[in-house]
């Protein structure tokens, strides 16, 4: 349909015709083909007649016979461009015979000639107008696809549908067949057709494309358009396809996430150009921020939020028929590859252990990070053994690999809490208890995994947490705690103890003893522990002074632990300053017990907080030694006096090289920088010979004291005075 | 006038730039007819569903002219409400799109005056807009009857709403 010429009021011209001379008859518009379009409303002539004028071809005249006059038309082509014909005009002019050939005047054809000149010039502006409104269409097109398409999310599923409708709306506002987003990594891929696509999504040509297409945007970011076959040649693309696409790389973020966002013409429909290019791009960076706002920038897994958001949709899905468990998993000491090698290095580590959790888990089902150095994974549809099984095989993975940052080689061990997503617990409450079973394999240890079968339902294990709460703070009001003491001896003279460990022991209301891993972790989940390192202190400090009358005449010195919550707790300094100015019995009789974890996690408050306590002559203790990811170099600049070495060493120096070897490491480290060592654990005679040998200066097990009432150890004190 | 239509409907102008087959006038309707679908619309173009367009900017005619000719439609224009309750009631449309800021009669007082003839009109009416005022979305929002849409407008959109509704 030829738009311009139907915007012509062809009258006008007709009018000026007959002012020019009263024998113009008509004016008949005819279309490119010669097609009659369009004749003055006064015509005489038939429908036949003009037809008949019409097909007589471009000879400048042509004549018919009417009713009571003969008429002779004359022709003008009107051509847009050299070769383009828009129209013929024939101007009809009534003679008395066909023989009259003076009634086409030089002035009349020059006016004829004239007028063919300006309805092709107003067929030129209305051509470019039409094509301005056409460009102006499209560009309101494309406004309102940026317009409709949002980048601001709530939550995962909405940041799901904005990425559907984003690939939706591309269809509906862009002249193309098909959009297709998809970002393997992120288990995103959307994929939309125009109602007259002919080819399906699933057809091989666009599967091998969509290949091609992710592949080369991963090993090249770069946008692609391509319009022929000549322009995948040239971008050395191994692509057969006579379609054509414009192509934009999906950069998440860290850049290590790379989709493709394509859109499709089927063949014969216009090329692809820049603009459609660049509005592409900007798509992209719509999808890259909702991709962003879902998933971890740094790992590329799904975010905490969205992780909730899925986990409560599981627990709400009634129809819910198989077991599904909730992993939680911490790397263990991150903190001080943090210290060692910079953010960079933990970030790296991170990303390692992202990948293989990944990699490991997400065919079972979804895989997350919560926050710092930890991930949780939701294992569908399978049993505890299944679980556990792959908690192993992660764990195996994750140890075995290792990680390596500037040639240095870390092992790397994870705790990990399994626990059951129980159909009708909400999130929180499943989540609650995956903390809580991370924080029991914490607390016995490192590389261990804390399995809650289902036993008994969530509530009730919800309900008694908050018992334990009730349980601890009452023990703490009603002084139900008591203090036990362990003895340290010097290796070579194992006759009397060097010092006392202080350790708690809680009463329950019947007076039944309560085991420190009973009630630890959920003081530690309660976030208790610094009201109970406070009373210890204060006890200690009491007893001390009841008794210093006997305990004056013994070096002894006696070790009180300080947790990590106590260490990060701002309020503690002030206390402990305070404990300790207003101490009856001299300070240098105290020292502390602080783990590489509490130390390392705030270095530098920790610094000032060990400072201070060694400013009132206290010695400090490095407890757990060689667990995590130590560094000799902080050991430097921090106040210790001994050095603990981790009992999980200890217990197994006899049988296993490697322990020995570390234990040797160590005690080798420790002289250097002038520590003295201490080894915990130690079960046995065979034990004591060969820490002896290695010549560890200080040894602490149950082979030589089992932890005592401190009032047991008190009176042996007395005993042994007045014996 | 013959101009604002589409080519197909080029007919023989008559003096009152009706078309030929609703207004004959002068024209001589039984000769005329012979020409092949060629002066006349074809039976297909007969049965084009009609859009009416109510807009002071011209060029805004002229875009959604060009495109909803292109999506098979037969378009006509009015440049204020007056001109365009004229047109509404000469040639019956099957939809109505209305700008709101207009001279003479603005685009409420034409909706309203259509609906105060015929509360529930054949005639789709939809109510274009490029004012930012949120008075106007809740004005339109009350009648089940006006469609509303925001200017710049996605023709698209407007071809997909205008299948849905005119049942395409």
């Amino acid at each position: 349909m030829d738009m311009p010429l139907s915007a012509i009021a062809f009258e006008k011209y007709y009018t000026v015709l007959v002012a020019c001379s009263p024998a113009v008859a008509g004016l008949i518009v005819c279309g490119a083909q010669g097609q009659p379009l369009w004749v003055n409303s006064d015509c005489q002539l038939s429908g036949s007649s003009i037809e008949a004028l019409a097909q007589t071809g471009a000879s400048t005249t042509s004549c018919v016979a009417g009713a009571t006059h003969e008429y002779q038309a004359f022709h003008q082509q009107i051509d847009a461009h050299s070769d383009v014909r828009i129209a013929r005009l024939l101007l009809v002019v009534s003679t008395t015979s066909l023989q009259q050939r003076d009634v086409f005047t030089p002035s009349l054809e020059q006016a004829f000639a004239s007028i063919a000149e300006l309805i092709r010039h107003e067929y030129q502006l209305h051509d470019e107008i039409d094509s301005l409104a056409t460009e102006l269409a499209e560009r309101y097109e494309e406004l309102n696809l940026i317009y409709h398409t949002d980048d601001q999310i709530g939550d995962f599923s909405t940041g799901q549908k904005a990425l559907q409708n984003i690939v939706e709306q591309c269809i509906k506002h862009l002249d193309i067949d098909m959009a297709i987003l998809e970002v393997p990594n992120r288990g995103i891929c959307f994929i939309e057709s125009s109602s007259d696509c002919s080819v399906a999504a699933s057809a091989d040509s666009i599967q091998s494309l969509r290949q091609a297409l992710l592949a080369r945007m991963q090993s090249e970011p770069q946008a692609l358009t391509v319009n022929s076959a000549n322009d995948a040649r040239q971008l050395q693309l191994a692509i057969s396809t006579e379609h054509k696409f414009v192509c934009s790389p999906v950069v998440v973020g860290d850049n290590r996430a790379c989709g493709a966002f394509v859109l499709l013409k089927e063949p014969g429909k216009s090329a692809f150009n820049a603009g459609q290019r660049n509005l592409l791009g900007v798509l992209e960076r719509k999808v890259a921020k909702i991709i962003q706002q879902s998933y971890d920038k740094l790992t590329g897994l799904l975010n905490w939020a969205s992780f909730q958001q899925l986990l409560g949709a599981v627990l709400d899905n009634s129809a819910r028929r198989q077991d599904d468990w909730l992993l939680m998993l911490d790397v263990n000491q991150l903190h001080v590859l943090n210290d060692l090698g910079g953010l960079q290095a933990g970030d790296a580590l991170l990303i390692e252990i992202a990948d293989l959790l990944h990699a490991t888990l997400a065919s079972r089902g979804i895989v997350a990070r919560q926050n710092g150095d930890v991930f949780v994974a939701l294992l569908r549809d399978c049993d505890v053994t299944q679980a556990e099984l792959l908690a192993r095989e992660l764990q195996r993975g994750i140890n075995e690999r290792g990680f390596t940052w500037n040639n240095d080689a870390f092992r790397i061990n994870i705790n990990m809490g399994i626990v059951p997503v129980q159909h009708g617990a909400g999130a929180k409450a499943v989540i609650s208890a995956a903390e809580h079973a991370l924080a029991v394999a914490g607390e016995k240890g490192v590389n261990r995994i804390e399995i809650h079968k289902v036993s008994d339902d969530d509530t009730s294990a919800r309900k008694n947490r908050v018992a334990w709460v009730n349980r601890i703070n009452e023990a703490l009001r009603h002084d139900r705690f008591d203090l036990h003491c362990q003895a340290i001896y010097r290796t070579t003279s194992r006759s009397a103890a060097h010092h006392y460990e202080i350790l708690i022991r809680m009463r329950d209301a019947q007076g039944g003893f309560v085991a420190p891993g009973n009630f630890i972790p959920a003081a530690e989940y309660y976030q208790l522990m610094p009201e109970i390192d406070r009373w210890v202190i204060q006890k200690v400090l009491q007893v001390l002074h009841d008794e210093w009358e006997t305990l004056r005449h013994f070096p002894h010195s006696w070790a009180i632990n300080l947790s990590g919550q106590t260490m990060s707790d701002p309020d503690f300094k002030a206390f402990i300053i305070g404990a300790l100015e207003n101490s009856k019995v001299p300070t240098e009789r105290l020292s502390f017990e602080v783990t590489e974890t509490a130390t390392v996690e705030r270095l530098a408050d920790a610094r000032q907080l060990l400072n201070a306590i060694k400013a009132f002559g206290c010695d400090i203790y490095l407890d757990d030694f060689g667990t995590g990811l130590s560094s000799f170099n902080y050991l430097k600049s921090l106040p210790f006096d001994y050095l603990k070495i981790d009992g999980s060493f200890i217990k197994k120096i006899t049988e296993d090289p490697v322990s020995e070897a570390m234990v040797v490491a160590i005690k080798d480290m420790a002289q250097v920088v002038g520590l003295q060592t201490v080894a915990e654990f130690v079960e046995n005679q065979e034990i004591i010979d060969c820490l002896e040998g290695i010549g560890i200066d200080y040894l602490q097990g149950y082979g030589l004291h089992a932890p005592e009432s401190i009032h047991n150890v008190i009176s042996g004190l007395k005993s042994l005075r007045a014996g | 006038m013959a101009r604002n239509l589409p080519l197909s409907f080029i007919k023989r102008a008559t003096s009152s730039g009706k078309p030929a087959n609703a207004q004959p006038g002068k024209v001589r309707i039984s000769a005329a007819r012979k020409l092949a679908g060629s002066l006349f619309p074809d039976k297909h173009e007969l049965t084009m569903k009609k859009i009416l367009l109510v807009d002071d900017e011209h060029y805004i005619l002229r875009v959604m002219q060009l495109a909803l000719s292109r999506h098979g439609y037969a378009v006509s224009t009015a440049v204020n409400g007056v001109e365009g309750l004229q047109k509404y009631n000469d040639e019956n449309p099957d939809a109505i799109i209305v700008d709101i800021d207009m001279p003479r009669m603005d685009g409420r007082e034409l909706c309203s005056a259509i609906l105060a003839e015929n509360p529930h009109p054949a005639c789709k009416i939809f109510i274009s807009t490029g004012s930012a005022l949120h008075g106007l979305r809740a004005w339109a929002a009350q009648f089940e009857q006006i469609m509303f849409m925001e200017k710049p407008i996605s023709i698209r959109t407007v071809a997909d709403r205008l299948a849905r509704h005119l049942g395409d």
